[in-house]
């Protein structure tokens, strides 16, 4: 990478910062190659030696203290040109739609994810009550005719055994929900982050 | 080294390679090489944080065409590496203290 390549790079990954800063962060680094190339390196060496661009990116925002980065406002206005801004808003009934259709559809995913769930917990809770007063009731069952009892008490059993087996899946299906929710949340929110930096 | 222990001997090491005349940035880095390694981007943050700080000036000089920046100690520079000078005899106790208990002992 030669000398200019490098500003480019450079100067592209500070954007996020005030305009003098860049330009201050610029002209040290080009004042470290120059000296360098007096010293009898090569332009390539003097800017390998320098390191990564995206290192000196990140420890120049990160040693930038709050009050510069924040003193001017940002180059906003390379982001939204007019044109851009004036299509974003006539653009607005197309992505909008888009939009509104892409959430809505997020949702009715949720509504129906939250109902499969909310039915098998209502089959589990039938599974264990019936089960329960199956095994509670056969006494009786028992007095009237014994194989029927019989009969009704190992159903009640095997109706009692499946809910809790049912139970452990739900309990973990719930949980995996909920934890893809969170990392979708995330992913969410780290894009708009980006956004919001970029 | 450690980092936390270098980062604060880094300052002053700058303030060092211009207590006797202003050099600039390449310089500094080959004057203090021989004593502690300071790569270009960490000079970056100390000039400018030493520079915010009252404890240098910088000023630019035409060289081959070129403007290279000049740094100069203030007086409240100087006065930093007295303080540091210092401030390092209480250092000294501690490591006379670290070495008699940890390495003393074992005679």
């Amino acid at each position: 990478m030669n000398k200019s390549e490098f500003l480019k790079l450079l100067e592209s990954g500070l954007t996020e910062l005030p305009n003098n800063e860049i330009k201050k962060s610029l002209t040290y680094y080009s004042e470290m190659i120059d000296d360098r190339v007096e010293d009898g390196e090569s332009e390539s060496d003097a800017v390998a030696t320098l390191g990564s661009v995206d290192e000196i990116v990140k420890s120049v925002i990160s040693q930038t203290p709050l009050s510069e980065q924040i003193g001017e406002p940002v180059k906003q206005k390379n982001r939204f040109s007019v044109p851009v801004i004036i299509l974003i808003i006539l653009g607005s009934p197309i992505w909008l739609s888009i939009l509104l259709a892409l959430f809505s559809v997020i949702l009715s995913l949720y509504a129906t994810i939250a109902s499969i769930i909310i039915a098998l917990y209502s089959v589990v809770a039938a599974l264990l009550l019936g089960g329960a007063g199956a095994v509670l009731g056969s006494p009786i069952i028992m007095y009237s005719n014994i194989h029927t009892g019989i009969a009704v008490i190992g159903a009640g059993f095997i109706m009692f055994g499946l809910g809790i087996f049912m139970a452990y899946g739900t309990v973990i299906l719930t949980k995996l929900t909920i934890r893809f929710t969170c990392f979708l949340g995330h992913k969410f929110k780290l894009a708009f982050a980006k956004r919001k930096t970029a | 080294m450690d980092a936390q222990l270098k980062h604060g001997l880094l300052e002053v090491c700058v303030l060092t390679a211009l207590f006797k005349e202003d050099s600039y940035g390449y310089r500094i880095i080959k004057d203090t090489s021989p004593y502690i390694k300071i790569s270009e981007s960490t000079l970056y943050p100390i000039l400018r944080r030493l520079e915010s700080g009252n404890y240098l000036s910088v000023y630019s000089v035409e060289h081959n065409g070129r403007l290279r920046k000049y740094y100069k100690i203030t007086d409240s520079g100087k006065k930093k590496i007295e303080e540091f000078l210092d401030g390092w005899d209480e250092v000294m106790n501690i490591h006379n203290y670290i070495v008699t208990e940890t390495r003393g002992k074992e005679e």
